[in-house]
């Protein structure tokens, strides 16, 4: 090798240690950014040249700038973001209602104690127009009480509607990003680059899939990933874009349903609640799951109550000699007699049409009926439960649901961010790390510059030798 | 294991946040004293406070029911035991006027004096405890005697809930004890009968009227005894629901309640563990080659 051969390798040495120093520098400004992959730069010997008749090597040179990703980690994630969120949303939508806590003043059971209460002490004096009002009182308390608690939970599960709305915003753009940073990515490495910082861009995008919707992911040989839903259905695939819709299900009590329209699609295929994972899953699984029970059987409890209670108040009689009347207004079916339920019109209008005799003359101490009406608390209803053992059990049932979704949020919790420690010390930004880096590339400049100095010692004497 | 700074910054963060929640939950059972808000909290103990809850409120309005009752056989046992005196003392008016020294016109005083006893029975059979007439059965608005004692009520006997679902007789039928329906001894119409033969100065139906009158008292005597039999019941159901009660409120305080020492050490534990987290979190920050590096 000629010594203008060897300044012109040392600049390309020179060139070579510039770049870990910027590589460097660029790790150490993003060491902060969650979404950032640390680089690094991968040196290559500059292939040797024969020089009288011997291999000499011809210095170093930048081959490659790399991201340290450890692909083993990162395919667990998605799953565990999915289930981390699914849970975490679960729980926290359970946690949030209140309507069911059991000492709440004024619930449920406290109205139907009431109610009972209000009847027994009727029973001692049927005619008492004061504790006539009283029961009806007690009775429109428990219709309330009915309708607040539907209502609470049904708030719930529409206040999950809306966030599932928004998520589904949230995932189109996320999706349509994804589609678009495939394309940039797939057209960079078809031109031989590694575009890193599109890389750290569409992870950081398919970890929101993830979280959100329980997304997981494909990598081709291009570069490019597919986005999958659960059950397998492709909301990206390549650089196009399939999009997630709501719609009012009719079916599920005008709440709302999700659709997904695969990319260039012209029909939308409505998503099954174990195709969606992350939050959107969650939160669909505490609205249908755990508060959809407590719904429908709060409603079951009202329907069978009403019903329980109509029976015998209808076939008693009330002050004025009248029979026939119920007591409760609940509707022809189950389905949202919880919020439906009313004390009946003339019950409520004349305290003394509650039918507390079992005889239509009318005798005022006549409280018949009333027992038998107080005896509608020991009846077994649908489940073959008391009313308030049902309410018990609803509420015990719901906590049950709660408890779990907690517990699995705590588990799901510390896996995740297990993973994401493993992640982050594949793929994190070490500072100290990186200041020797600089260090070592300094030195290494340093040291090249050294090479050029006295190469050009060298030159120097031979063109002083005439 | 090789640690990023991110690593360090995201395990501060998850250590001190868990340590900062576990802190507030300390504080919030704490401060509220309760272990179960919640549901979730404890689901079994949650269902059985709801009906702990409906338990208290029904057990404790069938306490004050039973008591309210036994007040108003209270009353019920004061006017039998009226009636029974006012009784003896008609008999013993009978005894006296049945013997034949004495003559019309004191026979026609006593007949008024057994007019008074009279009204002063169907006054005490018409007693009432507020607008209620106690002894007219399910006719509770009307009096149960008019003025020429003749019975207005109904056979009914009133039915007081011991417990959920469990009823027991809270009344006595004054038709079976006063008018002797079902075989026994009319009193009021005896006592009518011996005013009459005093008013006509009869001894034969003066002294025929001091058998039906004992009877009559045994008839009294026996509703009595029925009236303490109820009141003791309806006693011992007050007092046996205020017992449940109480133990009801135990039980949930039990489920319900956290205990303080246990919620006052966990407060403790929960502040440490934070100072301990902050702590470390700030000591391991300082740990950088930047501070080494001139």
């Amino acid at each position: 090798m000629n010594l203008l051969a060897l300044l012109s390798s040392s600049n390309t040495g020179l060139a070579a240690q510039q770049t870990v120093l910027a590589v460097d520098g660029n790790n150490i400004q993003n060491a902060s950014n969650p979404n950032y992959a640390q680089q690094q730069v991968n040196l290559a010997t500059v292939p040797a040249d024969y020089v009288d008749g011997v291999l000499v090597g011809s210095g170093a040179t930048v081959a490659s700038i790399t991201q340290t990703r450890d692909a083993f980690v990162e395919a667990q994630l998605p799953a565990s973001f999915s289930a981390a969120s699914s849970s975490a949303a679960e729980s926290q939508a359970l946690q949030s209602v209140t309507a069911l806590d059991p000492q709440t003043q004024g619930n449920l059971a406290s109205a139907f104690a009431n109610f009972y209460s209000s009847l027994q002490a009727l029973t001692q004096d049927a005619g008492n127009a004061q504790l006539r009002q009283t029961a009806v009182a007690s009775a429109q308390a428990l219709a309330t009480s009915f309708q607040s608690t539907s209502q609470a939970i049904d708030a719930a599960r529409t206040g999950l509607d809306e966030q599932v709305a928004g998520q589904v915003t949230q995932v189109n753009a996320l999706a349509a990003q994804v589609a678009q940073l495939n394309a940039q990515i797939t057209a960079a490495q078809a031109g031989g680059g590694m575009p890193n910082d599109l890389l750290d861009e569409r992870q950081a995008a398919l970890d929101q899939l993830a979280q959100l919707a329980g997304a997981t992911t494909v990598k081709d040989q291009s570069g490019s990933v597919s986005v999958l839903l659960g059950g397998g259905l492709a909301l990206v695939s390549g650089d196009a874009a399939g999009s997630l819709t709501t719609s009012v299900d009719p079916t599920n009590g005008g709440h709302l349903a999700v659709s997904l329209t695969l990319a260039g699609g012209t029909s939308s295929t409505k998503l099954s609640q174990s195709a969606l994972g992350g939050s959107m899953g969650g939160e669909l699984a505490a609205r249908d799951g755990a508060l959809g029970t407590a719904a429908s059987r709060l409603d079951q409890l009202a329907f069978d109550f009403a019903g329980s209670v109509n029976a015998v108040q209808s076939a008693g009689y009330g002050l004025d000699g009248v029979s026939g009347r119920p007591l409760f207004d609940v509707g022809a079916t189950a389905a949202g007699a919880a919020s439906a339920i009313t004390v009946d019109a003339a019950v409520a209008a004349n305290p003394s049409a509650l039918a507390a005799a079992s005889t239509a003359a009318g005798v005022p101490g006549d409280a018949t009926n009333l027992q038998a009406l107080l005896g509608t608390e020991q009846a077994g209803l649908t489940g073959g439960l008391t009313a308030t053992a049902t309410v018990a059990d609803i509420t015990t049932q719901f906590g049950a649901a709660s408890q779990q979704a907690q517990a699995a949020s705590t588990q799901d919790a510390a896996m995740l961010s297990q993973l994401k420690q493993m992640r982050a010390s594949a793929s994190g930004v070490s500072i100290d790390e990186q200041l020797i880096s600089m260090q070592g590339a300094q030195r290494a400049y340093e040291a090249v510059s050294k090479v050029i100095q006295t190469t050009s010692n060298m030159l120097d004497a031979l063109l002083n030798i005439t | 294991m090789r640690i990023s700074d991110q690593m360090m910054f995201d395990l501060a963060t998850q250590y001190t946040d868990q340590a900062a929640s576990n802190l507030q939950q300390a504080e919030a059972t704490a401060a509220s004293g309760l272990r179960v808000v919640h549901p979730g909290d404890d689901p079994t103990a949650a269902g059985i406070l709801v009906g702990n809850q409906v338990t208290q409120a029904r057990l404790a309005g069938i306490a004050a029911t039973a008591g309210q009752a036994a007040s108003s056989l209270g009353v019920a046992a004061s006017a039998l035991n009226t009636v029974s005196n006012t009784i003896s003392q008609a008999t013993q008016l009978a005894l006296q006027m049945g013997n034949p020294t004495y003559n019309a016109s004191e026979r026609a005083s006593a007949a008024n004096q057994v007019n008074q006893y009279i009204q002063q029975i169907v006054a005490a059979m018409n007693s009432q405890v507020g607008d209620q007439y106690v002894f007219g059965g399910d006719q509770t608005g009307t009096a149960p005697f008019d003025a020429a004692g003749n019975y207005q009520g109904d056979t009914a006997v009133r039915q007081v809930e011991i417990a959920p679902g469990v009823t027991t007789d809270a009344s006595v039928r004054a038709d079976v004890a006063l008018k002797g329906v079902g075989g026994g001894t009319d009193v009021l119409a005896t006592l009518q009968s011996l005013s009459q033969a005093l008013a006509n100065n009869d001894t034969a139906g003066i002294q025929a009227a001091t058998s039906p009158l004992n009877q009559g008292i045994s008839q009294v005597s026996s509703a009595l005894a029925q009236v303490g039999e109820e009141t003791n019941a309806l006693d011992t159901a007050q007092a046996a629901n205020q017992a449940a009660v109480t133990a009801a409120k135990s039980q949930a305080s039990s489920l319900a309640d956290a205990d303080e020492v246990q919620s006052a050490t966990a407060l403790a534990q929960a502040q440490q563990a934070l100072q301990a987290s902050l702590l470390s979190t700030s000591q391991g920050f300082q740990l950088s080659l930047l501070n080494y590096m001139t």
